[in-house]
């Protein structure tokens, strides 16, 4: 019988993947590396906060509105970023998130590009929050 | 200016006294936190940008009681090339705020000249 994987699962198996697909497209693509490793941190939170039972929607005034369209779409960046500490992220790490969505934004929006060495700069940090959240990363280059 | 921008602006010229910060209005992202380009910041000083500003900002947020941000930053070479008229707008301030310090400084200095009217009446007198 075919059990479906949790939704908290899926999101961890995207993290990693995502994660992968940073590393591999810094060298020629730094704006999609900047985009997948911002998700990579995104969706190993999410999966954390699900797994935590977390309910945003409840604790945010942001995601509340969110939901209240569509309760899909109550992980909002905002909550995300915020509360890295109810994933038990420490306080040296939370930053992290941070600088991977302004780098994200710089990334999908601003007429300047992000350089493959901005990017790079965030792997290990980004690694070892993966690996805390329960991802294995393996080798980082 | 908003108060956004003013409040990040004067204490990030504390680290990088030339740079410039606007609010990005122009982000498609629905998100609460606003978005805040940081322009002008010396290629050669990116790097510090980032230890300095990014890896701190939750404790120069604390600090200096600023508001939560994103940070969009933008080197000045990146500025000139993509956003020219802030490049601009930045090398007129550089300029206004060059002519600004000389003439401060010349004011200080320069004994003001007595006014012809009041040599006129001096010399009235003494005749």
């Amino acid at each position: 019988m075919h059990i479906p994987e949790s939704l908290a699962a899926s999101y961890r198996r995207k993290a990693l993947a995502a994660f992968k697909a940073a590393m591999s497209l810094c060298a020629w693509n730094a704006d999609g590396a900047a985009n997948r490793l911002y998700y990579c941190l995104y969706l190993a939170l999410v999966a954390e906060f699900e797994r935590l039972g977390i309910r945003p929607e409840t604790i945010d005034a942001g995601s509340a509105r969110a939901a209240a369209g569509d309760i899909r779409l109550k992980w909002t960046h905002s909550f995300v970023r915020k509360n890295g500490s109810l994933a038990s992220l420490t306080a040296r790490e939370c930053p992290t998130v941070n600088d991977a969505y302004d780098l994200r934004i710089i990334a999908d929006y601003r007429e300047s590009d992000v350089t493959c060495d901005e990017v790079k700069q965030h792997f290990r940090n980004v690694q070892s929050i993966l690996e805390a959240l329960g991802i294995n990363v393996g080798v980082c280059p | 200016m908003n108060e956004v921008e003013s409040k990040w602006q004067s204490v990030l010229r504390t680290i990088f006294p030339t740079i410039v910060v606007r609010q990005d209005f122009s982000i498609p992202e629905d998100d609460d936190i606003p978005f805040l380009g940081i322009y002008m910041i010396p290629d050669e000083r990116m790097m510090e940008f980032t230890e300095k500003v990014r890896g701190k900002r939750f404790e120069l947020m604390e600090r200096e009681n600023l508001p939560d941000v994103s940070l969009l930053h933008c080197s000045t070479s990146d500025t000139q090339r993509y956003y020219p008229h802030i490049y601009a707008e930045a090398q007129s301030e550089i300029r206004r705020s060059g002519r600004a310090t000389k003439s401060a400084s010349g004011k200080t200095t320069r004994k003001p000249s007595p006014k012809k009217s009041a040599l006129r009446a001096t010399a009235a007198s003494r005749r």
